[in-house]
């Protein structure tokens, strides 16, 4: 068997004004007697550095909200609360627990804690709404998730072949696409536009390091850089081939943007790409109402890899304003679907992002139909950004970040991606899935809560609903 | 050889305290009577202090006193103000204050058994667990079980259950031979350790009687034009209380000058400018019971309930009132209530003579006797004061004119002993000591006879002969040596704010923030407590010499601000520790080591730990 692949993390902090969920306020009333140091196992209590006859103020950031040392202090001087700031950052769809969760994994890379358990609630919009079947778990696993067990999440990308043939002799006639590996399902995505040079320098060296893919416009890609090639995806029009062959021939894998005039150019710019070296392609399909007729079509023109691109909060993009959407787990069920009809889904590699905030809608968009996802947004989250939704889509990232070195910044996305990958390894365990290929569209093993609503309570009351009416 | 090596020899593991400025604690008491006064009159600073474990201690203390044929000066929180534990002629004091713990609370039978220092306060939070509480107890509830048996006895609920003899089960006594003997209310000798302070022998431990924890509290507040239609209603009351079977817990009676200090410390107008009628009941049955009867008496005035019950819980912080001072000076007597009114009116003319305020607090007793306190302000610093001291033994004999009896004698009242015990108990009392004292080892120099130095010429003015014809002269003269005191020296006018200067003069040295102190708990040292933070803070303040190592005790603390919290003058203290901490560093530097292994030594212990739990 191949050496297992295992990410590495490293406790690192990042000393920037972060938000915490929750505050611990210490009352007037605190006797000093120390009581909470003794409780809490996260060593949020301390006394002070300078007086230690006096508590220090409470720890906030290393809080896992298992409340004991409100319970155990003897005094009742203990109160914690929401923090005002936490309740503002997030919207409909980033809430504010998505940033908690996702800093906590950059600090440590483990897979955080509630201390007080999960209270629910149990369901809710989109990648919500959707259960993994874990019915594999009938005990815990020998040595844990990096133990003896093998499970690999590697993935395959490019085109792969329906059937092979094969002539009078016995010989293969078909020819055998070439395909890349990744041993995870998830690459990154294009970085925003006004990144400072050590965040974007760091995300570089993350994919590398992680052995997966960045996406760059060819614009990004200075020497520098470029010595990263093998882990870059250029990103570039049709028109830019002719002059960045030189990068092409480096390069495992291109992409291009589609548009209308593209489906008919496909076959020729493939052979151009193809001219220049080996480079896969990607075409990325922005999610309109339209997207699984575009995808199907470029499908069947031989396209190898195709990436469908919902909005930053996994929504389709509405021709029009007011127009209802679609969100990125039906889009991807929808585009799997269609494919699955049109008998041509093995042949195709399907990229799904937007909306791939938390480490669990990794497997669920491969449940739901992709291959493997993308994700920008909580590779700036693991630096401290906040996202306001309202009234528009604002990214604030922390002051002084410019300065953090490339090491910590890339440190913490490794972090974060291997929190990721744990919880990847853990979910498919407790499915009983040892390879991550076999999640794609193993919609067997995932529960729609739609689904069996209606199942169960549709006969119920849906009908006498709808005779009221 | 000295005689605490003497003793360190035989001591065992007994604690001792022999360093000078250690034992300053130990030579006063709650008492504002200027230290020079006492040192001139007795030796005040005792050989050497010991601290106590057991009954086997505290016998070999007394064995070796008997040798050595020196004082003992049994002490509990030092909490009483007639120079009771300061001892005159040196000696050993026994400080029973650290000797605490509850024993054994016996839930069905209601009792509890503790050991002599332990706090009222203590029982009463440890009861309450239990559904049990205690029955009479003393308005300062810090003090200790031992000491109020050796000086008291009348306090809140005893109208409703009586003296405290009333509900001690048994208690252990080691007599000055170093004999332990138990005795019960049963015993012709209990009478002998029972408000005899300290000088027939030491209460090592008691077992007490404890009642139910009561429905609720149910306080009401009268307002009466004055004293006399207050103490008339009460009268009236009492009187018909066993026929309608009326039970109030507490009746108490605060005049017109008292509620108007309360108004001003709290800085508001609560209260009505009238005398007051307080009473306390334990049940809704009692409550409407009395409203009927209050029904019945017709055009009574009475306070919002929420008033009565502040009043109500005020009741622990007596000396609040000492923020207005700084000095506050009491005269406690046991009067009839029928010449209640009578004596009120003559003693604030006394008062105003002099140019004091009188004001009144009153504990009715039972259906002829109330407990009454004439207080007035004034301040210490003043050369005034030497005039305003007198002026409570003058209110005294006034009491006593009017029939009263003195309520403690100690030092200051020793004088008053004839108008305590009739010549026949006088005697039996002497003849007793006689036997089991032979060598007069214990507390002596008090009401048995004052001796002072200088051949004793001084204590002459305590016999009961000389100061009471003095006094009768004073009180005689006082409209012209008051006014003319009070013309040449001012009137002694109520103060508004404090600046450290002055907390540390209203420090009422009540002990209160003893009991509670986790630092005094685990290294059972006074001078990390507030009181002793506080004599630092004097002693700094004026300039005295003060040593490093004395001065490292304010260090020895941990913030928990338990001291401010039960603090009777209500004393912002936590700034005042910031202060001294920072005075005190800028002078030695801080004793870091010294600090990290007191808190050790804190964390490690198990009684800190209980103490955390029990008010929690």
């Amino acid at each position: 068997m191949p050496k297992k692949y295992h990410i590495h993390p490293k406790l690192m902090p990042l000393n920037l004004n972060s938000l915490f969920k929750f505050k611990i306020e210490r009352g007037e009333n605190c006797i000093n007697c120390g009581k909470c140091t003794k409780v809490c196992i996260y060593e949020a209590h301390k006394r002070g550095k300078d007086d230690p006859r006096k508590m220090a103020d409470p720890n906030t950031m290393v809080c896992r909200n298992c409340f004991r040392c409100i319970q155990e202090c003897p005094r009742g001087a203990l109160e914690k609360s929401l923090d005002k700031d936490f309740l503002n950052i997030g919207g409909s769809y980033w809430k504010s627990d998505i940033f908690i969760t996702l800093w906590k994994q950059a600090e440590d890379g483990k897979v955080p804690v509630t201390g007080a358990g999960y209270r629910g609630p149990f369901t809710g919009d989109g990648f919500d709404s959707m259960w993994t079947d874990m019915s594999e778990i009938v005990r815990p696993t020998r040595d844990g998730i990096h133990g003896r067990e093998y499970i690999s999440t590697s993935v395959e990308l490019g085109r792969k072949l329906n059937h092979l043939t094969f002539g009078d002799k016995g010989q293969l006639l078909s020819q055998i696409h070439p395909t890349v590996d990744v041993p995870i399902p998830i690459i990154f995505d294009i970085p925003l536009d006004n990144l400072s040079p050590n965040v974007k320098m760091a995300q570089v060296k993350a994919a590398a390091e992680l052995n997966t893919f960045i996406v760059l416009p060819v614009k990004e890609i200075t020497p520098k850089i470029g010595k990263y090639i093998n882990n870059i995806i250029v990103l570039l029009t049709p028109e830019e081939i002719d002059k960045h062959q030189g990068l092409i021939k480096n390069a495992r894998i291109v992409a291009l943007e589609y548009t209308g005039k593209l489906e008919k150019q496909l076959p020729a710019l493939k052979d151009k790409i193809k001219k220049a070296g080996n480079a896969l392609t990607i075409i990325r399909v922005p999610v309109t109402k339209s997207v699984e007729g575009i995808v199907s079509r470029l499908a069947q023109g031989g396209a190898e890899i195709i990436h469908i691109v919902a909005d930053y909060h996994g929504r389709e993009i509405p021709e029009s304003a007011g127009e209802s959407y679609r969100i990125i787990k039906d889009i991807i069920r929808a585009v799997h679907l269609k494919l699955v009809d049109d008998r041509i889904r093995d042949e195709v590699t399907i990229i799904a992002s937007g909306g791939i905030a938390m480490a669990e809608h990794v497997p669920k968009a491969m449940l739901c139909g992709a291959d493997l996802t993308a994700i920008d947004l909580p590779l700036l989250i693991a630096l401290g950004a906040r996202i306001y939704e309202e009234p528009e889509k604002i990214i604030v990232l922390p002051d002084g970040l410019e300065k953090i070195t490339v090491k910590t910044v890339k440190q913490r996305m490794i972090n974060l991606m291997s929190a990721w990958h744990s919880q990847l390894l853990e979910v498919m365990g407790a499915m009983g899935i040892r390879e991550a290929r076999r999640l794609r569209g193993e919609t067997g093993r995932a529960i729609f809560f739609e689904e069996i609503d209606n199942e169960t309570f549709g006969k119920l009351f849906k009908k006498r609903e709808t005779k009221n009416v | 050889m000295k005689l605490a090596d003497k003793f360190r020899k035989i001591a065992g593991d007994i604690k001792i305290i022999d360093k000078v400025e250690e034992k300053e604690m130990y030579s006063q008491d709650i008492g504002d009577v200027p230290a020079i006064m006492t040192k001139t009159f007795f030796e005040i600073q005792p050989d050497f202090v010991v601290q106590p474990k057991n009954a086997e201690e505290i016998k070999k203390v007394l064995v070796f006193a008997n040798d050595n044929k020196i004082p003992v000066i049994p002490r509990g929180a030092a909490s009483w103000g007639f120079g009771g534990v300061i001892p005159t002629r040196a000696g050993i004091v026994v400080d029973l204050s650290p000797f605490r713990k509850i024993l054994y609370l016996n839930v069905p039978q209601k009792t509890v058994t503790v050991e002599a220092g332990a706090r009222w306060s203590d029982i009463d939070i440890l009861a309450k667990k239990e559904g049990l509480c205690l029955m009479t107890y003393p308005s300062s509830k810090f003090s200790t079980v031992a000491g109020w048996i050796a000086t008291g006895g009348y306090g809140i609920n005893s109208f409703r259950y009586g003296h405290l003899s009333q509900q001690i089960v048994s208690m252990t006594v080691i007599m000055p031979s170093g004999e332990t003997k138990k005795i019960t209310p049963n015993d012709p000798e209990f009478k002998y350790f029972v408000s005899t302070e300290g000088e027939l022998g030491i209460i090592a431990e008691v077992n007490l009687k404890l009642r139910d924890v009561p429905q609720g509290s149910y306080p009401h507040l009268f307002y009466f034009p004055d004293e006399k239609a207050g103490f008339s209603f009460i009268e009236k009351f009492v009187k018909i209380k066993d026929v309608q079977n009326i039970n109030a817990n507490v009746i108490r009676l605060l005049d017109a000058n008292h509620l108007t200090d309360v108004n001003q410390l709290m800085h508001s107008s609560v209260f009505k400018k009238s005398a007051g009628v307080l009473l306390e009941f334990g049940s809704i049955e009692e409550d409407q019971k009395f409203m009927k009867y209050i029904e019945q008496s017709g055009n009574m005035e009475e306070a919002p309930r929420y008033v009565a019950s502040y009043l109500w819980n005020e009741r622990l912080f007596g000396m609040k009132t000492k923020r207005l001072g700084p000095t506050i000076l009491a005269s406690e007597s046991i009067i009839p209530i029928t010449k209640a009114a009578a004596f009120i009116a003559k003693a604030k003319k006394l008062g105003a003579d002099f140019g004091v305020e009188i004001f009144i607090d009153s504990y009715i007793i039972d259906e002829k006797i109330a407990l009454i306190m004439t207080n007035f302000l004034c301040d210490s610093r003043k050369k005034k004061y030497i005039i305003s001291m007198p002026l409570v033994s003058m209110l005294t004999t006034t009491a006593i004119d009017f029939g009263a009896e003195p309520y403690g004698l100690g030092i200051w009242n020793a004088a008053f002993i004839n108008h305590l015990y009739n010549n026949e108990k006088k005697h039996d009392l002497v003849a007793y000591k006689a036997k089991v004292d032979p060598n007069n080892i214990m507390n002596p120099g008090k009401f048995f006879g004052i001796q002072s130095k200088f051949m004793n010429i001084p204590a002459l003015v305590f016999r009961p002969a000389i100061f009471g014809i003095s006094m009768k002269m004073m009180i005689l003269l006082s409209p012209v040596i008051g006014k003319v005191a009070t013309l040449l020296l001012g009137k002694d006018e109520k103060i508004d704010s404090l600046d450290f200067e002055l907390t540390t003069h209203a420090c009422a040295k009540c002990g209160n923030c003893i009991a509670v102190c986790p630092a005094y708990l685990v290294t059972k040292n006074e001078e990390v407590t507030a009181k002793g933070k506080i004599a630092l803070a004097k002693k700094l303040i004026e300039g005295r010499p003060v040593t490093k190592e004395e001065a490292e005790n304010v260090f020895m603390c941990m913030h928990c601000k338990g001291c401010e919290e039960i603090c009777q003058t209500n004393l912002e203290l936590m700034t005042l520790w910031d202060a001294l901490e920072k005075r005190v560093e800028s002078k030695f530097g801080r004793p870091e080591d010294k600090i990290s292994a007191f808190l050790k030594k804190v964390d490690d212990s198990k009684d800190y730990w209980e103490m955390v739990e029990r008010n929690n």
